[in-house]
């Protein structure tokens, strides 16, 4: 397992229950903390995607959208010092996590904010919706 | 009564079948082994240590500064935090996925003997809880001199 860059498969936020059997894809890596831990809330008018991002700042995100997939990544300067590191429980330095959008999600009204250390992204529902353009979306 | 020697394992064999982790492997449920279906709910922590400090880097986003305890002890550090912003985001909306969940946790450290009590800093930024420790000379054991008896 290489720890640098940590790719994983697209994740289907549409479930219409907890399905733990489906979040078998990246559980090492997630809870290896190689990639942020990620909560997805689903209400009557969004889905809101929080993903655990600790020790980065807003400018290292990168939230792009293309038919109909979600892909977040982010990168952090590489924080090298000559510091000895005694215990390594977690190393967000650069990961990618890509989300299946569910079909009545529009991804091109979406919107993000980052709040302590917690990447908030909103996305709204709606019932005709074309998911087909590419879009990034920036970080408020 | 029947006698039976008992053979002491032998000293070759190789220890990776001692040390129990191989048992701990196939007897774990699933699950827990993996950390599936199980929200990660106590945060992750760095440590760092360079000539003048010990740095402690502990991962808990969506806290703020209030929701944070620390205590020192004689040589222990207690970190721990809560929050009550939990209920709140259930009553809006239903979880349909969960991989976290940082609202009440507590983790302990032993602090090595020249740690500076006094002066432990800590910040919180970016969904980081940055704890500085300040290194600091031990004092010299005092000298023993012998005396002749006469």
């Amino acid at each position: 397992m290489y720890p640098g860059i940590a790719c994983n498969k697209k994740i289907p936020i549409h479930k219409s229950k907890v399905d733990y059997f489906n979040q078998s894809e990246d559980f090492a890596l997630v809870a290896s903390l190689l990639i942020p831990p990620v909560n997805i809330v689903e209400n009557k008018d969004n889905y809101v995607i929080i993903i655990a991002t600790p020790g980065l700042q807003r400018d290292d995100f990168c939230i792009e959208f293309k038919n109909s997939i979600l892909t977040i990544s982010g990168k952090k300067d590489s924080t090298t010092t000559q510091d000895t590191i005694d215990r390594c429980e977690y190393d967000l330095t650069e990961w990618t996590r890509t989300f299946k959008l569910p079909n009545d999600a529009e991804a091109i009204l979406a919107h993000a904010d980052y709040l302590n250390g917690e990447l908030i992204i909103h996305i709204p529902r709606s019932d005709s919706v074309e998911n087909k353009e590419k879009a990034t979306i920036y970080v408020y | 009564m029947e006698n039976k020697t008992v053979e002491k394992p032998r000293n070759s064999w190789p220890s990776v079948f001692e040390s129990g982790w191989m048992d701990k492997f196939f007897n774990t449920p699933m699950d827990e082994y993996f950390n599936l279906g199980k929200a990660i709910n106590v945060p992750a922590v760095n440590i760092s240590e360079t000539e003048k400090e010990f740095n402690l880097c502990i991962a808990a986003p969506g806290l703020e500064k209030k929701d944070f305890k620390v205590d020192a002890y004689d040589d222990m550090i207690t970190i721990s935090a809560e929050t009550e912003k939990e209920e709140k985001e259930e009553e809006n909306g239903r979880f349909n996925r969960r991989e976290y969940n940082y609202s009440s946790w507590s983790r302990n450290f032993t602090l090595p003997e020249n740690c500076n009590f006094s002066k432990i800093d800590a910040v919180y930024k970016n969904g980081e809880l940055k704890l500085t420790i300040p290194k600091m000379e031990l004092k010299q054991p005092k000298k023993v001199k012998s005396i002749s008896v006469n």
